[in-house]
């Protein structure tokens, strides 16, 4: 599973907003840590998304990313994610990090990072909002 | 405890990010209980722990991030295997 969150700017209309993906690999296909190249290059298959701003072409400014086991329950993304968070929050964006059989990447632009919570609690609300509705 | 400090420092992030996914504020039972765990692990700690983590705490500084990410977003159907975003 690969979920995706991206706050996104449309130099045309001047809008923004977060447009969320959630793609799956089928389940059980891995255990523990996801195979080399999940998400770049094998994102797996799209099933469900929430485009408030359309694409293409839109500037990204932030983006959530949550790569687990299909069938990873959100009662184990959420605290996982939560130790994520913690251990990185002390670092320059991107944050990169594997919590468990989750893996996070977080990245935003510096006029984001100054509220850095609230826009991550968009972004994983976003996330969490295309699975559970997909 | 041991971890005192580290684990001090998880809850704290989890109560302030619980805070923001809730949009601004707790129950009062929940906020109670992560200040009673945070207390605990507070006691817990040594001195000199709780001096690096009130430094920490105060010295909260802004995070740095990139003028901009270099990426762009791009149309995606469901069935594709495809990135719903690339560089720039």
């Amino acid at each position: 599973m690969y979920l995706t969150a991206q706050r996104v700017h449309s130099a045309a209309t001047g809008n923004e907003g977060i447009n969320a993906f959630y793609y799956v690999h089928g389940p059980h296909i891995w255990q523990g840590l996801p195979p080399q190249g999940i998400p770049d290059q094998n994102p797996g298959e799209l099933v469900a998304h929430t485009v408030v701003i359309a694409p293409p072409g839109n500037r990204v400014r932030s983006y959530l990313d949550v790569v687990a086991p299909d069938e990873t329950p959100w009662a184990e993304i959420r605290p996982a994610f939560m130790a994520f968070v913690s251990d990185a929050q002390r670092r320059q964006f991107p944050w990169v990090g594997i919590v468990g059989r989750c893996l996070f990447r977080l990245g935003m632009e510096h006029a984001l990072a100054q509220r850095w919570q609230r826009e991550i609690a968009e972004l994983y609300r976003a996330a969490q909002a295309v699975r559970i509705g997909g | 405890m041991i971890g005192a400090a580290k684990r001090y420092r998880e809850i704290l992030t989890t109560l302030l990010m619980e805070r923001e996914l809730a949009r601004g504020s707790l129950s009062d039972d929940e906020e109670s209980r992560y200040v009673e765990e945070l207390d605990r692990c507070w006691w817990a700690m040594t001195d000199s722990e709780q001096t690096e983590t009130e430094r920490a705490i105060a010295g909260n500084e802004p995070i740095g991030g990139p003028a901009d990410l270099g990426a762009e977003d791009v149309v995606v159907a469901p069935g594709e295997h495809r990135l719903p975003r690339q560089a720039a």
